[in-house]
C-alpha cells in the first residue's frame, strides 16, 4: 500500500498545478463558517428543494447524536455504570444497545412519515434536477431506458 | 480443528451457489450499457434495493465477525453493531437525499458536482479504489473462513475460490443482477439468522465439563503453592513440574515433563484462601521439519485423531442449575449474567532450543463480566486510567459511526433507485433489516460462546460452526447464504473500484474517450485486476478478526471521503483545491496510521514495535479531513480573489 502511494502522490501534484489557483466558486468567511449558528441551515435554505426535509434530517440526527454520544461517552469514562442491572436482571450495556438500534429505527420511521407530506411535488422536481445532472455528466439518459424492467 | 466436509452440506451449498450465479449471468444478460452496468438504470424498486442495501452491508464481517467476537469475548463484539447501525442514521439523515441529487455513477461524480475538476475526479477516484480494497480484505478472509469448515478445503483455496467466482460474476453481469442477488441473500441471512437465534433459546444453558466432542477440561486441586510438583507427580509416573517464570505473560504455569512425550501445560488459578488450581490447556506447536502437534501429539488429518478440542461450555448457572430448558428473549441475558462461562485466551511460549508452543488457557469467566464492555484487549483501555486507550475506543465508535455513509459501495446503491423518495424509503427498509439482525448477532454470539463447538484458533468461524452443532443443513444453508454474502459484497465493491478506474480516472482524468460499449469492457478488465489484488490480501491476513479489519476500512472512508461529502452539502464556501485536499490529507493520513499502528507492526508485518499511540486513526484523521479542507478552502478563496482583482 506505502508503495502504491507514491505514484498517486506524483500524479497528484500534476493534476494540482492544473487546477490549483483557479477562481474559488462560492467565497464565505471562515467567520462566516465558524460564528453562524445557522451555517448548515442556511446551506440547505440555498437549495431549491427539499429544504424542509433536510432540516428535520438534521434535527433527527441531532437527537440521535446525543443518545449515540452518550453511549459511547459512558462506555470510555464510567465503564462501570453498565453493568447495572436495572430492569429484569439485564444490564445497562445490553438495554441501552438495544435501545440505540430500536431509536434508530423510529427515528427512521418519524422521517419517512414526516417526509411523505411534499413528496409528490418535490419528487417533480428531483426528477427534473437529476436528468439535468445526468445529461451534464455524460451522454447517456439513463433514467428513460427501461429495457431490464421487470 | 479437523474439518470434514458433510456430502449434504456440501450439495447444499454448490445448489445455493450455483442458483446464485445462475440468477446473476441471466440478469447480467441484459444489462449492456454502461448505465445499465454501474447503476441498474436506476429503475430497482425501493423495497428490493433496501434489503439489498442489507445484502451489501451484512456481509462476512457483520455474520463472522461480529459473532465471532461475542463468542471469545462477549460484549464488545456488540459494540460494532452498534456502531455499524449508527452510521445508517448519518447515511439517512445527513448524506441519502442530497447525493441522490447530486451523482450519477460513483462517490466521485457526487463530489464533483459542482466543480467539474479532473483533480477531484482523480483524488476521489483513487480513495474510492483504497477504501474498496480496504473493505475487501475482511470479505476475502471471511471467505476463506466459510470454506474451510463446510469443503475443508485450506483457508487460501477459499479466498481464491471466491476471487475467481466473483470476478466471473462482474465481468459477466453488473448492477442489475448483483442488486437482485443481494436482495435474495440479504433477506435469507435475516430469516436464518432468525432460525438460529430462536433455536439457541430452545436449547437453553446447560453445565457440561467441556466442548461437544466430549472432552473433559481437567482440573487438579485445590493444593498449596509449593506442593505442585509432587501433586502433580502423583496423577502420572515419570513426571516433573517445573514452574516456569512467565512475568511478561502474567499467567503463572507449569510444565510438566514426561519422559515419552511431549510436555504439557497447566495454568495456576489462585483460589484466593492460599490455595491453587491447575487447569488443563491446549498446546499447539509447528517443529521445525513441518508437523504440527496438537496438545503433544502429531495433529490428525482424520475425524477421531488428534485435534484441539472444540470449546465453549459453562461451568455454573444460576442457583446450582445443571439445565435450564427454554428461556426467553430477555431470560436468556439474565441467566447468563448469573452464570458461569469458560473462555479461552492463549498465549507464546519461548523455550531456547525448541519452536515456539502456543498455549491456549482456560479463563473461568463470570457472566456479568462477560456481558460489560471492556472485556476484548483492545477495548480493555476503557477499564484503565490511561487516555491513549479510552481515545482508542472512542476513535473506532467515530469511525464507525462516520464510516458507513463515506463508503464507495452503499453510496452508489443510492444511485439504483429512481428519485430521492426511493432512496429514503430503501434507507429505512435497510435500517430495519439490519437493525433486527444486528439484535440477533448478540444471541448468536453468546449462543455460540456456550455451544461447545469453538475453534480456539480462528474467532470468525463461530458463527457457522454454531449452526453445525445444531443441525448439519442448518449449518450447509447458513454457510451458503454467508458464502454467497461475500460474493455478493466483494461484487459490489470491485464494481465501485471498477466504476471508479473507468468514470473517475481514465475517463475523467486522462481523458480517455469511451463510447458505452469500451466503457464497460475497461471496467470488467480493471475488475479483474481489483479482484487479484483483493486474494492476495485476503491470504496475507488470514487470522485476523474481520470486524476488526472492517473497523480500518471504515476509518479510511469516513476520515477520506466524509469531510468533502459533508462539507460540499452544507457549506457554499468549499473550493476545487479545498476538496482535493481534504480527501488526500484524510486517506493518506488515515492509512498511514493504521499501517504504522502496533496491530498492523503484529499481525502483518509479524514484528512488535508500532509508531502510533493508538490503533484507530478516526478521532485524528476525521477532524483533520474537515480541517484541511476548510483551511485550504479559505486560503484558495483569498488566492482567487486575488486573482481576479
Amino acid at each position: 500500500m506505502v508503495a502504491a502511494c507514491c505514484p498517486w502522490q506524483t500524479e497528484f501534484i500534476g493534476a494540482g498545478r492544473r487546477v490549483w489557483g483557479s477562481i474559488a466558486p462560492f467565497p464565505q468567511s471562515l467567520a462566516g463558517l465558524l460564528f453562524s449558528a445557522r451555517f448548515m441551515a442556511a446551506g440547505i435554505g440555498e437549495e431549491p428543494m427539499e429544504s424542509k426535509n433536510a432540516r428535520l434530517g438534521l434535527q433527527l440526527f441531532g437527537v440521535y447524536l446525543l443518545l449515540y454520544g452518550g453511549f459511547v461517552l459512558i462506555n470510555t469514562f464510567a465503564p462501570e455504570t453498565m453493568e447495572a442491572t436495572p430492569i429484569a436482571g439485564i444490564n445497562l450495556a445490553i438495554l441501552y444497545g438495544f435501545g440505540l438500534i430500536v431509536a434508530a429505527l423510529v427515528l427512521a420511521l418519524i422521517y419517512g412519515v414526516l417526509c411523505q407530506g411534499e413528496t409528490p411535488e418535490s419528487n417533480a422536481g428531483n426528477a427534473a434536477a437529476a436528468t439535468h445532472d445526468n445529461g451534464q455528466a455524460s451522454g447517456s439518459a439513463a433514467p428513460s431506458e427501461t429495457e431490464d424492467g421487470r | 480443528m479437523i474439518y470434514e466436509p458433510a456430502t449434504e452440506a456440501v450439495i447444499l451449498f454448490l445448489l445455493f451457489v450455483g442458483f446464485t450465479l445462475g440468477l446473476s449471468f441471466w440478469l447480467g444478460r441484459k444489462a449492456k450499457s454502461s448505465a445499465g452496468y454501474f447503476a441498474a438504470h436506476g429503475q430497482i424498486p425501493w423495497f428490493v434495493n433496501g434489503i439489498a442495501f442489507a445484502g451489501d452491508y451484512l456481509s462476512a464481517a457483520s455474520f463472522l465477525g461480529i459473532c465471532g467476537m461475542i463468542a471469545v469475548y462477549g460484549y464488545d463484539g456488540f459494540l460494532y453493531s452498534i456502531g455499524y447501525l449508527a452510521g445508517w442514521i448519518v447515511a439517512l439523515f445527513v448524506v441519502a437525499e442530497p447525493m441522490k441529487r447530486l451523482g450519477k455513477f460513483t462517490f466521485a461524480d457526487a463530489l464533483d458536482a459542482k466543480f467539474n475538476s479532473p483533480g477531484i475526479k482523480l483524488a476521489a477516484g483513487i480513495s474510492t479504489l483504497a477504501v474498496s480494497v480496504f473493505y475487501l480484505i475482511p470479505q476475502m478472509v471471511g471467505a476463506g473462513v466459510l470454506i474451510q469448515p463446510l469443503l475443508g478445503f485450506p483457508h487460501w483455496v477459499g479466498v481464491v475460490m471466491v476471487g475467481a467466482v466473483v470476478i466471473l460474476i462482474v465481468v459477466t453481469a453488473g448492477m442489475v443482477s448483483t442488486t437482485w442477488v443481494q436482495f435474495l441473500k440479504g433477506s435469507l441471512l435475516v430469516i436464518f439468522s432468525a432460525i438460529l437465534t430462536w433455536m439457541i433459546l430452545e436449547r437453553g444453558f446447560e453445565v457440561k465439563p467441556g466442548g461437544e466432542d466430549g472432552h473433559v477440561f481437567k482440573t487438579l486441586g485445590p493444593m498449596e503453592m509449593d506442593e505442585i510438583p509432587e501433586v502433580v507427580g502423583t496423577v502420572q509416573e515419570n513426571i516433573t513440574g517445573t514452574r516456569i517464570n512467565m512475568d511478561s505473560a502474567a499467567v503463572p504455569f507449569v510444565r510438566i515433563e514426561t519422559s515419552d512425550s511431549e510436555p504439557t501445560y497447566w495454568t495456576i488459578q489462585n483460589n484466593g484462601d492460599g490455595t491453587v488450581m491447575l487447569l488443563e490447556t491446549q498446546t499447539l506447536r509447528n517443529l521445525e521439519d513441518g508437523t504440527t502437534l496438537v496438545n503433544g501429539q502429531k495433529k490428525g488429518t482424520e475425524k477421531g485423531e488428534p485435534e484441539l478440542h472444540p470449546v465453549g461450555h459453562l461451568i455454573k448457572l444460576p442457583n446450582g442449575e445443571q439445565k435450564t430448558g427454554p428461556l426467553g428473549l430477555a431470560s436468556f441475558f439474565s441467566t447468563l449474567q448469573n452464570s458461569e462461562i469458560v473462555l479461552w485466551d492463549h498465549f507464546d511460549l519461548k523455550i531456547p532450543g525448541e519452536t515456539d508452543t502456543r498455549v491456549y488457557f482456560q479463563k473461568p469467566t463470570p457472566g456479568s463480566q462477560i456481558l460489560r464492555p471492556g472485556e476484548h484487549p483492545k477495548f480493555a483501555g476503557i477499564r484503565e486510567d490511561k487516555l491513549a486507550g479510552k481515545l482508542n475506543f472512542l476513535s473506532l465508535m467515530l469511525a464507525l459511526f462516520c464510516g458507513t455513509a463515506s463508503l464507495p459501495h452503499i453510496l452508489i446503491r443510492y444511485y439504483t433507485v429512481k428519485d430521492e423518495s426511493s432512496a429514503r424509503k430503501s434507507t429505512i427498509v435497510g435500517i430495519a433489516s439490519i437493525g433486527f439482525f444486528y439484535v440477533l448477532t448478540l444471541y448468536l454470539g453468546l449462543g455460540a460462546m456456550t455451544s461447545g463447538a469453538i475453534d480456539v484458533t480462528d474467532s470468525n468461524m463461530a458463527a457457522p460452526l454454531l449452526a453445525r452443532s445444531m443441525n448439519m443443513w442448518l449449518f450447509a444453508a447458513i454457510s451458503a447464504i454467508a458464502f454467497t454474502t461475500v460474493l455478493g459484497t466483494v461484487s459490489g465493491l470491485i464494481l465501485a473500484s471498477a466504476g471508479a478506474v473507468t468514470h473517475d480516472l481514465l475517463g475523467s482524468y486522462f481523458g480517455w474517450e469511451m463510447n458505452d460499449y469500451e466503457k464497460v469492457r475497461i471496467a470488467k478488465i480493471a475488475s479483474v485486476f481489483v479482484g487479484a489484488i483483493a486474494i492476495l490480501l485476503g491470504i496475507l491476513f488470514k487470522g485476523m478478526n474481520v470486524s476488526y479489519l472492517v473497523g480500518w476500512a471504515f476509518s479510511v472512508a469516513a476520515s477520506a471521503n466524509l469531510p468533502a461529502l459533508v462539507m460540499i452539502l452544507f457549506w457554499r464556501g468549499v473550493t476545487r483545491q479545498g476538496v482535493i485536499s481534504a480527501v488526500i490529507v484524510g486517506m493518506v493520513s488515515s492509512l498511514g496510521w493504521i499501517l504504522l499502528s502496533a496491530d498492523t507492526f503484529k499481525a502483518v508485518y509479524g514484528i512488535s514495535g508500532g509508531y502510533t499511540p493508538f490503533s484507530q486513526p478516526g478521532i485524528v484523521t476525521i477532524p483533520l479531513g474537515f480541517l484541511t479542507l476548510i483551511v485550504v478552502s479559505l486560503m484558495t478563496r483569498r488566492t482567487g480573489l486575488a486573482t481576479e482583482s
